[in-house]
């Protein structure tokens, strides 16, 4: 789909952070306060006008959305993309409609109008208003300091390498791939390397069940499977998920039939979700392609 | 830690000092919800309350989180304290607004939850909202509320059965119960499944032992057996008071307040009967 949003002006004088020598400081675009959701994602305010929305952070998103309910909310019309055109949401969900917001203001930046995609109510966590996606995300880096509760927009304008601001402790470093605008890296799942996605927007980590049953060789009559939900989502016993210098013990990651995911150029990737990604601070450069990575508390 | 909770580990990073744990035990908090583990989620968030320097914006989290867990094991009064604690952090919050409303309604405290759920109609006016302000108000005594309620549910979210069935509960109660108009509100539904057979009761087409009938026929998971046999007791037992029958309701109330799935209001409405009746 072609690129329809906007990106956010800055145009207000970014804070320095101290990273190493005096003209390697990093500039804060934009801090603001994570607030957490019922399903444990993490949300931002955001000003429309005079109201105030809380949009989740999605990496695995494609471009910022309101949902109906909110573009109702603040009163916005809307307009179809362009014939043809259209987005497929996890699960199979399509959004074919846009609102343009006036006077957007987040974390000190400010823009006179942005595009948001219009998603269908009730594919979001109560109190949310709509997602903040890779549009407005890859355009600094990021910064995700869930032990403060605070999260970062960077200008990628720093020397290369020089980020981890937060800790004098070590950390980890992991060069990562874009697939269009969301970050894939190699992840080995008890033996097997496995491309996965990081994905801020889902609570929990989620691989396909066909593509779990193929690699690692079960069925549905395997011990170590444990059906969800009247089969809508499985668990299986793995042991361990490690990637760069991470290594977790038991990965909680729900399996989901194809059938109900319906994301179908995705069913080879693990979903790298909330429940793995809350324990770290995580630093994504995008220009860099490099995630910067410590404890979550580490300070 | 339990065997087979997720841990993770940074190879060769060490975080360290009590602001570590606080973070660590809140974040362990998280997950165990989200497994449905609610001791382990207990016991991670009190250590992430009391270390004392967990962050301020999640500290709310907290307090929500372990509430939560606290709802799940029908532990309504520590429930209650945490929610009101995290209401006091997070005021207006609408997430924690709903699960307060919950644990007030399981202490029968409705004025409390009444008030709950006209903060969250006036933030936003959802059908769920005015089912739960209903309920409240027909604890309450207060039927017209009730039904008033009810009918706004209904409009919101005309496909859902159980607001006309707490509508002609309600009407039951207020002695204005007209079966042909329950029939023209059944009529709007075009679920034809359960809990039909209820809303056929009350709309003066069925009898309860045809309702006992479609219960015995009932099939599915334990879960959906249970939630079939809880909400069936509740409600022909309204039925049987409606008709002034306490001895055919009282062993259907005691069943239900028992029986129900602990997330289910038809529970918590049992025992609110059973305390009350002469």
């Amino acid at each position: 789909m072609k690129r329809l949003l906007a990106m956010l002006a800055l145009l207000v004088g970014a804070s320095p952070l101290a990273a190493g020598a005096e003209d390697c400081r990093l500039h804060i675009a934009a801090s603001v306060t994570m607030g957490i959701d019922e399903a444990g994602g993490v949300y931002l305010p955001m000003s429309i006008g005079s109201n105030t929305v809380n949009l989740l952070v999605d990496t695995g998103g494609l471009d910022s959305m309101l949902s109906d309910a909110a573009v109702a909310k603040l009163g916005l019309s809307t307009q179809v993309l362009g014939a043809g055109i259209h987005v497929t949401m996890f699960g199979g969900k399509r959004i074919d409609r846009y609102a343009t917001a006036r006077d957007v203001v987040f974390g000190g930046l400010t823009t006179p109008s942005m595009r948001f995609l219009v998603m269908p109510d009730g594919a979001l966590s109560p109190g949310l208003d709509g997602t903040i996606a890779p549009d407005i995300l890859r355009a600094y880096d990021d910064d995700f300091d869930f032990a403060n509760a605070k999260f970062n927009l960077i200008s990628p304008e720093h020397c290369t390498g020089q980020v981890i601001y937060w800790t004098s402790e070590p950390h980890t470093e992991i060069e990562f791939t874009l697939d269009g605008p969301h970050v894939t890296l190699p992840v080995t799942l008890d033996g097997q390397q496995i491309t996965a996605e990081i994905d801020t927007g889902s609570s929990r980590s989620l691989f396909t069940l066909e593509e779990a049953e193929r690699l690692f060789g079960f069925d549905a009559n395997s011990p170590l499977l444990t059906s969800l939900g009247g089969g809508r989502s499985y668990k299986y016993a793995f042991k361990t998920l490690s990637f760069g210098g991470v290594t977790v013990a038991n990965p909680d990651i729900l399996l989901v039939p194809d059938a109900k995911a319906r994301l179908h150029r995705y069913n080879d990737r693990i979903i790298l979700g909330m429940g793995v990604l809350r324990q770290l601070h995580l630093y994504i450069a995008y220009h860099e392609k490099k995630l910067y990575i410590t404890a979550a508390s580490a300070h | 830690m339990r065997q087979g909770l997720a841990t993770i580990v940074l190879v060769c990073i060490v975080a360290s000092g009590a602001h570590a744990a606080a973070y660590d035990d809140f974040a362990r908090g998280l997950g165990a919800i989200q497994r449905g583990d609610v001791d382990t989620a207990i016991t991670a968030f009190s250590a992430a309350i009391t270390a004392g320097d967990l962050a301020p914006a999640l500290l709310p989290q907290a307090y929500r989180g372990r509430g939560i867990a606290f709802l799940a094991q029908n532990r309504c009064a520590e429930a209650f304290v945490d929610l009101d604690r995290a209401l006091e952090l997070n005021v207006g919050n609408p997430d924690i607004l709903w699960r307060h409303a919950h644990a007030a309604a399981c202490l029968n405290k409705h004025d409390v939850a009444l008030a709950d759920y006209s903060r969250l109609i006036e933030a936003e006016p959802e059908a769920d909202a005015y089912s739960g302000r209903g309920r409240q108000h027909w604890f309450l005594a207060d039927y017209a509320g009730a039904e008033s309620d009810f009918v706004q549910a209904h409009r919101l979210a005309p496909k859902d059965p159980y607001p006309v069935l707490w509508l002609e509960l309600s009407h039951l109660r207020a002695g204005t119960l007209d079966p042909a108009a329950a029939q023209r509100d059944v009529a709007t539904l075009s679920s034809t499944g359960w809990p039909g057979p209820l809303l056929a009761l009350y709309a003066g087409l069925s009898t309860p032992e045809q309702v006992a009938g479609a219960i015995a026929a009932t099939s599915g998971t334990p879960r959906v057996i249970a939630s079939v046999r809880c909400e069936g007791d509740f409600y022909v037992a309204e039925w049987w008071l409606g008709q002034r029958d306490s001895a055919k309701a009282q062993p259907l109330l005691k069943r239900a307040a028992q029986d129900c799935p602990g997330d289910f209001v038809e529970g918590p409405a049992a025992r609110f009967e059973l305390e009350h009746m002469p």
